[in-house]
């Protein structure tokens, strides 16, 4: 746009102040929260309900940090998200990755329908699915101390299973993959064919090396999604060693008080790796928020 | 024509091994979708035709749980609570992401920093900067009311008033959602061909009239992407709540999704919780039509 | 090895019932190159991919060799593809693409090596075998895809119109070099183009395929000098042949063809072979010219005669086009400057030793070639004397 005004300067300046004056504010109230994450996570407890509210703190508390682990059981929350956010994005990313290749480059029968099926439970919101979903892990034959039944124990509950299962079939990682399949040359599997390549070697050489930009959207999306879930985990797990780092902040709060202090610290130390991976993968991430946009 | 014949076969694949592979490379994710979407979901369905509290078996009791659930109270506040919710976020969320997208897409310096700025608050979790916002806004110590005491206005409830909880769980919603919606504006905005923008400044088109005659227009569909996924979503609130305000003070703040997490996992009405999740789906599916359906109408308008 | 290919009774038919290859049958012999022109649709890709194994057979069968491979794993035929837009895989070093289907058939790695420099250096790769295939300019490409192609020493090499991706000047360049490269193989070579300069200039036969059927099959001399159909007229030959519709009628042993603003009489000799070939004394029939058999000005009664509409100077030729009673004429004359304004009018006459040939109502060729002799007499010879 700005190459195409022909405004006179003085107000093509006041205009482009205007704006920038508009942005700052509203990115100070965006930010705001995150600076009080920040600040709370390095004050002491006085200073959490100090009148007016402090800014910066006088000692800088970095022992918050390491209390956070010792207060409550943090390090096993931590380890517990890693482990799911990990094993469910590997299993997507396989999953979508030949899902969407099979659906973009193969025939054979029943392709169209499959494909239907699996866009209409785009549709189906995890709210729909948790409770009956509880009651499979709560019934699954021959698990935590069920009979052949399903009846007298817990199932598959309070297992990693029970918190990675629900986000393996996710049809807009299916869906996305299979868009940018589409995109990928549709000779190329024609090519490999002719040069005597196996069926799963030409998905497998071929075609999800060329998938690898989407699937790093689909995984950093996953991983992201996974690691800040907290319905899934409260509803399948009940047990301390189960937590994971958004059931576990509760664990900084009872009945009466709240450890500030030492939340923000948990909070802060949670949210770190995602913003890392955030602003190291940004220009993947915004592209495959994009995609859904435009395609959508 | 020297002679005509029948097609004598029905697929048009290559060869049987390409049938085959192509059924193997995509039955661990059907049987995945079955298993994880499909069967739940016709189960939800029956679930909520039954009484169940985990206890005995399913009781298969009609439309029973229907019935209950448009007669009380509880559940059709629950149901009004997430409409409001809902239309009080999406509403100004969209208008706000736009207005900001179109200054972010004025290409000036910085503007990356800007969008990654606005997009922060999607990365983090909802419990993450639930807490963060429950206590800014908390009555006794938080910045927010001395920030207000500055201007001379009393310290106000926020979260813990009856009256003030839902706006102020709005306003939260708002300042989360605008990050997605900013970005998908903005790769919208980005995606109109400069040639276009350049037509209507040869044409004469104040920036106004360039706006509304050319670049809305040609963003109706991100709009109403934006609008639908926003709704969706949103319809779903739950997170937000189970951490600002549990649902309260009283029932002001239990959304559609805890109210049937409530009867579920402490009341142990498996049923009705069912009942609930599938209205809301149901709910969710129609507006979601209707919202696309009117996209539909607003474009042919427009051709 | 080389081997022949055959077709016999091929058809194509789409699940919806449409038929892109309509029983077609052809046999090309062991290291012949021969190419499959035509227009969009008229079946030559499909035909190709079916010889391929890309494409089902609908019905009749694909030989290579003595060998019925309908049922055939296409690396399993001995016939590899050049793609039209290469194909290459673009995560892979122009040295990965070429041993692909080496290292696909469980090749040695020493053999590969050996072989895939062997085929580099053929088609003078050898500085770009590290680089991926966006690192290639247009031609490299060509080369690599053709190297992995050749690398596994295929019996027939099948190639899908690989030189329409390139620019201009280096089609021409290609063109002879695919030609060289196909002769030093020694492979059977299909070759599809809708270029008919790339079907003239390379191909050992032709064949001309329209609407899923064979128009016809020959050397570029028979298809240029004798079209067996209107279709044929039309696709080979550049400037495209004149037509002209119009009637033949016999008035004992003259024949005079003749349209809105044209006539040609025939008589003598010439008349009487050209009257005893055609099936009636009074027929509708389009009369198709080259533009390098017409001329502007010479002997005797002129064709017809209009303005000139415009001159198109191509170098060692000009293309005047002029307005027969609304039917616009090419005429090929050798000059290197304009020698006719633009708007003045002209007879346009026979070449001596120029081919008019004559297609019936049903687009068929008929009656043979007719001649017009060097003093203006319009003469006839059989088809068979051209070949």
């Amino acid at each position: 746009m700005s190459n195409l005004d022909y405004a006179p300067p003085a107000i093509r300046q006041t205009r482009r102040a205007l704006i920038y004056m508009a942005l700052i504010a509203l990115s100070g109230i965006i930010l705001a929260p995150f600076l009080m994450i920040v600040v709370l996570a390095l004050s002491s407890p006085a200073e959490v309900f100090a009148w007016p509210p402090v800014l910066i703190p006088d000692n800088i508390q970095w022992q918050n940090f390491s209390d956070v682990f010792r207060v409550t059981n943090f390090g096993r929350a931590m380890f517990n998200t890693f482990v799911i956010a990990t094993v469910s994005t590997i299993g997507i990313v396989l999953i979508d990755g030949l899902a969407g290749y099979a659906f973009a480059k193969m025939r054979f029968p029943g392709r169209t329908t499959m494909f239907l099926l699996i866009l209409a439970t785009l549709m189906v919101p995890v709210h729909v699915t948790i409770i009956p979903l509880f009651i499979m892990f709560r019934n699954f034959p021959l698990a935590g101390g069920n009979d052949i039944f399903g009846n007298g124990g817990f199932g598959i509950l309070n297992s990693y299973p029970s918190m990675v299962l629900p986000f393996l079939a996710t049809a807009y990682g299916t869906y996305l993959m299979t868009s940018f399949m589409r995109m990928l040359p549709d000779n190329l599997v024609e090519a490999a064919r002719m040069d005597g390549a196996h069926e799963f070697a030409i998905f497998w050489k071929i075609y999800l090396p060329l998938a690898a930009p989407a699937l790093t959207v689909i995984a950093m999306f996953n991983f992201t999604a996974v690691w800040n879930e907290f319905l899934v985990p409260l509803v399948m797990t009940s047990t301390a060693d189960m937590k994971v780092i958004q059931t576990a902040l509760a664990d900084f709060s009872d009945q009466e008080t709240v450890l500030w202090n030492l939340l923000m610290a948990a909070v802060l130390i949670s949210i770190l790796p995602l913003v890392l991976m955030f602003i190291v993968g940004q220009k993947h991430l915004v592209r495959g928020v994009a995609v859904g946009g435009t395609k959508g | 024509m020297a002679k005509s014949k029948r097609a004598w076969f029905q697929g048009d694949w290559v060869t049987p091994a390409e049938a085959r592979w192509g059924l193997i490379l995509v039955l661990p994710v059907m049987a995945l979708f079955l298993a994880l979407k499909i069967a739940p979901l016709m189960y939800g369905g029956y679930l909520s035709l039954t009484q169940y509290s985990l206890l005995q078996p399913p009781r298969f009791i009609g439309l029973a749980n229907y019935e209950r659930l448009f007669n009380d109270a509880r559940a059709l506040q629950a149901f009004r609570v997430t409409l409001y919710y809902t239309v009080g976020t999406v509403v100004p969320a969209t208008i706000l992401s736009l207005a900001v997208a179109v200054m972010l897409d004025t290409r000036l310096r910085g503007m990356g920093v800007f969008r990654t700025v606005f997009y922060m608050p999607q990365v983090a979790s909802w419990v993450a900067i639930g807490v963060a916002w429950l206590y800014v806004m908390n009555p006794a110590f938080g910045p927010f009311n001395y920030l207000l005491s500055l201007f001379g206005i009393e310290r106000q409830g926020f979260l813990a008033s009856g009256s003030q909880a839902l706006p102020t769980l709005i306003g939260i919603g708002v300042w989360r959602q605008m990050g997605y919606s900013v970005v998908i504006f903005l790769a919208g905005l980005q995606g109109i061909p400069q040639s276009l923008r350049e037509a209507a400044v040869m044409d004469g088109a104040s920036w106004w009239r360039s706006f509304t005659q050319v670049t809305l227009p040609i963003l109706m569909p991100t709009t109403m992407f934006v609008i639908v996924t926003a709704v969706i979503f949103n319809l779903q609130v739950f997170d937000q709540v189970v951490v600002l305000t549990g649902g309260g003070p009283g029932r002001a703040t239990t959304t559609a999704v805890l109210f049937s997490y409530n009867q579920a996992f402490q009341s142990f009405a498996m049923g009705y919780a069912a009942a609930v999740a599938v209205v809301l789906f149901v709910a969710i599916m129609i507006l979601s039509l209707l919202l696309l359906g009117l996209s539909g109408q607003l474009s042919r308008k427009n051709r | 090895m080389t081997l022949a290919v055959e077709a016999r009774d091929l058809w194509k038919t789409y699940a919806g019932g449409m038929h892109a290859v309509k029983g077609i049958n052809f046999r090309i012999e062991p290291g012949e190159l021969v190419v499959l022109v035509g227009g969009s649709g008229c079946g030559k890709t499909t035909t190709l991919r079916m010889v391929a194994g890309l494409e089902r057979i609908s019905d009749g069968q694909v030989l290579v060799g003595d060998r019925v491979v309908n049922d055939v794993h296409p690396s399993k035929r001995g016939v590899s593809l050049v793609f039209q837009n290469f194909a290459l895989y673009p995560h892979k070093s122009a040295f990965k693409n070429i041993a692909f289907p080496l290292e696909s058939a469980g090749v040695s790695r020493d053999e590969i090596r050996r072989r895939v420099n062997e085929v580099a250096e053929m088609l003078e790769l050898g500085a770009h075998l590290d680089k991926t295939p966006d690192g290639l300019s247009g031609g490299q490409q060509q080369r690599v895809s053709l190297g992995r192609a050749i690398v596994r020493d295929p019996d027939v090499l099948l190639l899908d119109e690989p030189l329409s991706n390139l620019d201009a000047r280096l089609r021409v360049v290609m063109r002879s070099e695919l030609k060289r490269i196909q002769r030093r193989v020694g492979s059977t070579a299909i070759y599809v183009t809708h270029d008919q300069v790339e079907a003239m200039t390379m191909g050992d036969r032709i064949v001309v395929m329209d609407a899923g059927q064979i128009a016809q099959m020959g050397t570029p001399a028979q298809v240029y000098l004798t079209p067996a159909t209107l279709y044929v007229a039309q696709t080979i030959g550049s400037p495209a042949m004149n037509l002209f519709t119009g009637r033949a009628s016999v008035a004992a042993d003259k024949l005079s063809l003749s349209g809105q603003g044209w006539a040609i009489n025939i008589s003598g000799d010439g008349a009487r072979a050209l009257i005893a070939r055609l099936p009636g004394a009074d027929m509708s029939i389009t009369a198709g010219i080259r533009p390098e058999d017409l001329d502007l000005g010479g002997v005797g009664a002129a064709l017809g005669m209009g303005p000139c509409v415009t001159a198109e100077p191509l170098g060692s030729e000009t293309l005047y086009n002029i307005d027969v009673s609304g039917v616009t004429c090419r005429v090929l004359r050798r000059e290197t400057s304009v020698s006719m304004p633009e708007g003045q009018t002209a007879p346009v006459h026979l070449r001596s030793g120029a081919r008019l040939h004559l297609f019936g109502a049903d687009g068929l060729r008929i009656g043979g070639t007719v001649l017009r002799d060097s003093i203006g007499h319009v003469g006839w010879a059989p088809d068979e004397s051209f070949v």
